[in-house]
């Protein structure tokens, strides 16, 4: 602990070698979590990059309330809706109708793995993916969600509805697909 | 169903409980080049001091200016004095019409006097006020009407004046800009000078630790300057000059090849701290260059100057480098405010011959490393650990001819030396201070 509060402090003197001292500490479990709210791993690696960057930049604003990790992990979450904001800008209507035609049987023969798991998460449509992180893995109560993306509570329980509803789906059929296999 | 629910949610987060998982190197790469970016934000910096410069110049000149200007006005003014108390006693009052409108004065009477004055002024009516008290005060009028024919007049018009000049309504610091004082102290050019730059290495001793004869490895550097001049006359033969220069200083480096490869190889290697970048370093007298084009290796032909990064494994055959180049041009821009003064030594029909000297601060606005002597080309790197700020003292001759009316034509040569090295530590080098002849001619208009 001690031995990261020194690393902060180089960072904040803008020592490339602390930084890369607290991006090493911290980048596999930030990593595990933009693979969560991302569509692709290209995309989580992107929030990553972003996320850190602003890690770097804001850092001296960081007043040691609560843990350094939980405030990196609230910058990757923050990274990744703005990314969904900016994808959600640059689309046009139809390839948004086209990405709700969600349904897709992408589970292998493979026994059903985390990283299958994951892989079956990004498959989500956007705002189902990122409701169901905010919901079921941070937590979220849906007043905050639909603050925080800007949708009303109702449309954030039925995403969180639909998205549970088709990744309960998508898992029964890669299970059925693994035991066949099996 | 809800029950379902809870269940489900639950084993997705137990399944991601301490998730990790380790990002490609690349990310890091990225951060680290997203964080050197905002090139935009460097820049305001830039400006800032680049706006304060000018401020500084502004506030020097008007300063100096003033001053220059203040013992005569002051002279003028305690006559001024003088005149008035002589011949307040037999001050009568006279009707406007009859009162010059010259007879304002930037300095206060006696209280009495204004008492008097005002006493006087209730009892006229608007129109019968004379003109002259609302009009701004001047010193030249004053002067010119204190003659010894009109004492009578000139006081009580003065004492009119007075009712609306109280001590507030002195003239302030920054008056003398309306007042219409005499600008002919006052000249402004623009000037432009081909210079010839170069360094002297202070300890010799100290650069041969580095075991690089730089003395016989190093040329001079010749380009062009220009700027802005402001002079302003102290006194019959003295003026103060400032300014603001944009000038260019730096070295050619001799014996150093460029190579390039035919298959587009990049040379890019990352360091320690994960920072991509160029293999190698190239260390000059004046600081070591940091390479940043890829597509160039080097190698110095007579000494070892160029240092290549021991990790670093050039892909393809190293036989098939090409030669592209011959030396390298450390480039150093600054913008200089200089101070100096001038001394007039000889006149005759208008041509002057004056001696000149002074100091300058200096701000590194670029420093650029270009290959060979192509200046025009982008630059393939750059000198680190410079000064952002310099100090530098200067002398020379200033010859003034004049060409039409008030425009006048000057040739200055000039010798100038940095007080302190471009690099900020000097360990292995020792004290090397740039240095720069220049002879600058200026278009001079004279006020």
């Amino acid at each position: 602990m001690e031995s990261l509060k020194k690393i902060v402090k180089g960072c904040l003197k803008n020592n490339k070698t602390d930084q890369y001292r607290l991006y090493s500490h911290f980048s596999k479990k930030m990593y595990g979590v933009c693979l969560r709210y991302a569509g692709s791993y290209d995309e989580a690696q992107d929030i990553l990059q972003e996320g850190f960057i602003k890690v770097f930049d804001k850092l001296s604003t960081f007043k040691g309330k609560g843990s350094l990790e939980g405030w990196i992990k609230r910058i990757m979450i923050h990274t990744a809706i703005e990314k969904y904001r900016e994808r959600i800008y640059h689309l046009t209507v139809e390839e948004i109708s086209e990405n709700g035609g969600y349904v897709q049987d992408n589970s292998g023969p493979e026994k059903l793995s985390l990283e299958e798991l994951l892989n079956l998460i990004q498959l989500l449509p956007d705002q189902y993916r990122l409701v169901f992180n905010l919901s079921v893995l941070e937590g979220m109560s849906h007043k905050e969600i639909g603050e925080l993306l800007g949708i009303t509570e109702s449309t954030s329980r039925s995403n969180l509805s639909r998205a549970r509803n088709i990744l309960q789906e998508w898992i029964e059929r890669a299970q059925k697909i693994v035991e066949k296999a099996i | 169903m809800v029950i379902e629910h809870k269940h489900f949610d639950e084993k997705i987060r137990e399944a991601f409980s301490g998730f990790e998982s380790r990002p490609p190197v690349n990310v890091w790469y990225g951060i680290v080049g997203g964080m050197a970016k905002p090139a935009s934000r460097r820049l305001f910096p830039v400006l800032l001091k680049i706006a304060a410069g000018l401020a500084l110049l502004v506030a020097v000149s008007i300063t100096l200016w003033y001053f220059a200007l203040r013992p005569s006005a002051q002279k003028a003014i305690m006559a001024g004095i003088d005149n008035i108390e002589k011949t307040f006693e037999n001050a009568e009052i006279i009707p406007a019409e009859n009162i010059e409108q010259t007879s304002e004065t930037p300095f206060s009477l006696p209280v009495e006097a204004k008492q008097t004055a005002q006493s006087i002024n209730e009892n006229l009516t608007a129109e019968e006020r004379m003109p002259a008290l609302y009009h701004p005060i001047r010193i030249t009028p004053v002067l010119a009407s204190l003659s010894p024919e009109k004492p009578a007049l000139i006081s009580s018009s003065i004492k009119l004046s007075q009712e609306i000049l109280t001590v507030d309504d002195q003239p302030g610091f920054f008056s003398f800009l309306s007042d219409g004082i005499d600008l002919s102290i006052l000249s402004f050019g623009l000037q432009a000078a081909p210079q010839y730059s170069f360094r002297n290495i202070r300890n010799s001793s100290e650069a041969s630790k580095a075991g690089i004869p730089f003395e016989s490895l190093e040329e001079h550097y010749f380009n062009f300057g220009f700027g802005f001049y402001l002079g302003i006359d102290l006194s019959e033969r003295f003026k103060i000059q400032t300014g603001l220069n944009y000038t260019k200083m730096g070295q050619f480096l001799k014996d150093i090849y460029s190579f390039t490869h035919p298959e587009d190889i990049p040379f890019f290697v990352a360091d320690r701290n994960f920072i991509f970048g160029h293999p190698q370093t190239i260390i000059t007298s004046q600081g070591s260059i940091r390479l940043s084009e890829p597509s160039l290796f080097f190698a110095d032909a007579k000494s070892h100057r160029v240092i290549t990064s021991k990790q670093y494994f050039p892909d393809g055959d190293p036989d098939k480098l090409q030669f592209s180049d011959f030396g390298l041009s450390q480039q150093f821009t600054f913008l200089e405010v200089p101070l100096a003064f001038q001394y007039r030594l000889y006149e005759k029909q208008g041509v002057s011959l004056h001696i000149k000297g002074g100091g300058g601060i200096s701000y590194l606005l670029k420093n650029e490393v270009f290959v060979a002597r192509y200046y025009h080309q982008r630059s393939i790197g750059e000198t680190y650990g410079l000064r952002d700020f310099n100090f530098s003292a200067f002398g020379g001759a200033v010859l003034e001819i004049p060409i039409w009316r008030n425009l006048s034509f000057d040739i200055e040569p000039n010798a100038k030396i940095f007080l302190r090295s471009m690099v900020k530590e000097v360990r292995l080098v020792g004290s090397v201070l740039p240095f720069q002849y220049s002879l600058l001619t200026r278009i001079t208009y004279g006020f």
